[in-house]
């Protein structure tokens, strides 16, 4: 069984959102909601302050802390790692929202798109058909693209291929190799989440 | 570093947890009176008013659910998460409060072992309002043993409120010739609230003192955007003002008690949306 993850090399990333538009046209998330962000800080003193980018999505957790308050069953972690909500068991508590603490989980509202005045597009249309509303969404590491042999949309986008995809039981894994050959850390470890997104460092 | 405050949960959630609270906390003087004093002088309040409560209360999450018909999947998997055993222990109070209020309408009671179990449900619920919150370590505000412990002193101390409330007269009265428990539910009071009080400032100082986001908690509560409702209701009218009527004897007098009964209940209400509003996430990043 492989065990799904992604190594996010921070001294490539360039900032430019390629990612996230990668997967808001991938899955036609709703309005405002993003299953695939950077965060941007500024670091440093003018005159030698710069941005730093942070590109975050599901860590698709060993230890699911929004598996273990989902008080219906509606998210579960498949064998190979990835953590699904089911949209049909859902009740929209919220609960998994305030508990994952990478705060990457969003209550679907579904607006009106976005762009309201005009309805939804057919993108829209079609896309917004596989988003429940009342629920709770997050990233899924494009499972319906890896069961076809395909990478993830914003691994794929990343014109600094940044992002790599892979298994990481594999060792021979192009993500398994890299994390063998360069320190990573992965986000808030102390929490005992075991996240399967790893950084490496600037 | 940014922080974020969580914003999901809000009004609702405050309601409930404040309504729950009250219901339960309700049920545990009323009935404790009942079985520790030998007086049933509060027992229709408990047994009529306490269910209603929480029935309310747990209409209100129910509003708050974006699916709100898929709830009963909740109650099916009760080993799961805290609200499926949230959900259990407040349908089971609910039972058996329901139970106790239509046989003492109809002029019978059950055996007191009916009292022990739903006391100890009441506890549970009141407690379980705390827990929900307390046991997400995503928000370290939150994350606190004693945050349960405060919501149940405050949850009796509310239930305490809402009996001074109470007209004399009417289905619910304490009794014929008056409120003969009056005297002891204020003292009982005066505990609760520097109880409370106590809780309450540790909490906000390990807060304080802590990371990046509990501090940052704090500080929405102490001097951020939630500060005027959190020194007025919960400070002030949560704690010092009734406390002052009770230690002044004015709480004896029907004005005061009506005061007093207001101020716990507001101050309550005051101390569910302050711990929910201020709830900050760990900082990502680093
Ligand atoms: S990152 Fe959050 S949503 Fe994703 S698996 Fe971990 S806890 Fe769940
Ligand atoms: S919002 Fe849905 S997925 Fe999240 S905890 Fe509640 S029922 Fe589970």
């Amino acid at each position: 069984m492989p065990r799904y993850g992604m190594v996010i090399d921070l001294k490539r990333c360039v900032g430019c959102y390629a990612c996230v538009m990668a997967c808001k046209a991938e899955n036609v998330t709703p309005a405002n909601v993003f299953w695939n962000k950077v965060l941007v800080e500024e670091k440093g003193a003018y005159p030698n302050a710069r941005l730093t980018f942070l590109p975050v999505l599901c860590n698709h957790c060993d230890n699911p802390p929004c598996e273990t308050v989902c008080p219906t069953g509606a998210t579960y972690r498949r064998p190979d790692g990835i953590v699904a909500v089911n949209q049909d068991k859902c009740m929209g508590c919220g609960y998994c929202v305030v508990a994952c603490p990478y705060q990457q989980r969003t209550f679907n509202h579904k607006t009106a798109g976005y762009f309201p005045a005009r309805g939804l597009t057919p993108l829209e249309e079609q896309g917004y058909k596989s988003h429940t509303r009342g629920t709770v969404t997050k990233c899924t590491l494009c499972v319906h693209r890896i069961s076809q042999g395909r990478q993830p949309a914003c691994v794929v986008a990343c014109p600094a291929r940044a992002r790599i995809f892979g298994d990481l039981s594999d060792p021979g894994s192009e993500p398994s190799r890299l994390l063998g050959r360069r320190p990573a850390h992965r986000l808030l470890t102390g929490l005992n989440t075991g996240p399967a997104v790893y950084y490496i460092p600037e | 570093m940014t922080l974020t405050v969580q914003t999901t949960w809000g009004h609702l959630v405050a309601w409930y947890l404040f309504l729950a609270g009250m219901g339960a906390g309700l049920y545990i003087i009323a009935i404790g009176a009942k079985i520790w004093r030998g007086s049933t002088a509060y027992e229709k309040a408990g047994y009529y008013l306490s269910p209603a409560l929480v029935i309310l209360g747990s209409f209100l999450l129910l509003l708050d659910l974006g699916q709100p018909l898929r709830a009963a999947l909740a109650i099916l998997r009760p080993h799961s998460s805290m609200i499926s055993v949230g959900t259990l222990i407040l349908s089971l109070f609910i039972a058996v409060g329901l139970l106790q209020g239509y046989l003492l309408y109809r002029g019978r009671r059950l055996a007191a072992f009916w009292d022990w179990a739903g006391l100890l449900l009441a506890v549970g619920a009141a407690t379980y309002t705390g827990l929900l919150l307390g046991v997400v370590k995503a928000i370290p505000f939150w994350n606190n043993p004693l945050l349960p412990v405060l919501f149940l002193v405050s949850a009796v101390s509310s239930g305490a409120g809402l009996l001074m409330l109470l007209p004399a007269r009417g289905p619910l009265a304490a009794g014929e010739g008056g409120d003969i428990l009056l005297p002891q539910l204020l003292r009982l009071d005066t505990g609760l609230i520097i109880v409370k009080a106590g809780l309450l400032a540790t909490l906000i100082l390990i807060a304080k003192t802590g990371g990046l986001a509990a501090a940052a908690s704090a500080a929405i509560l102490l001097s951020g955007f939630f500060a005027l409702p959190f020194w007025g209701l919960v400070v002030v009218a949560g704690l010092v003002i009734p406390l002052a009527l009770e230690l002044r004897g004015q709480a004896h007098a029907p004005r005061g008690r009506l005061a007093a009964g207001l101020c716990l209940l507001a101050g309550a209400l005051a101390l569910r949306y302050s711990v929910v509003v201020a709830g900050v996430w760990l900082p990502l990043g680093g």
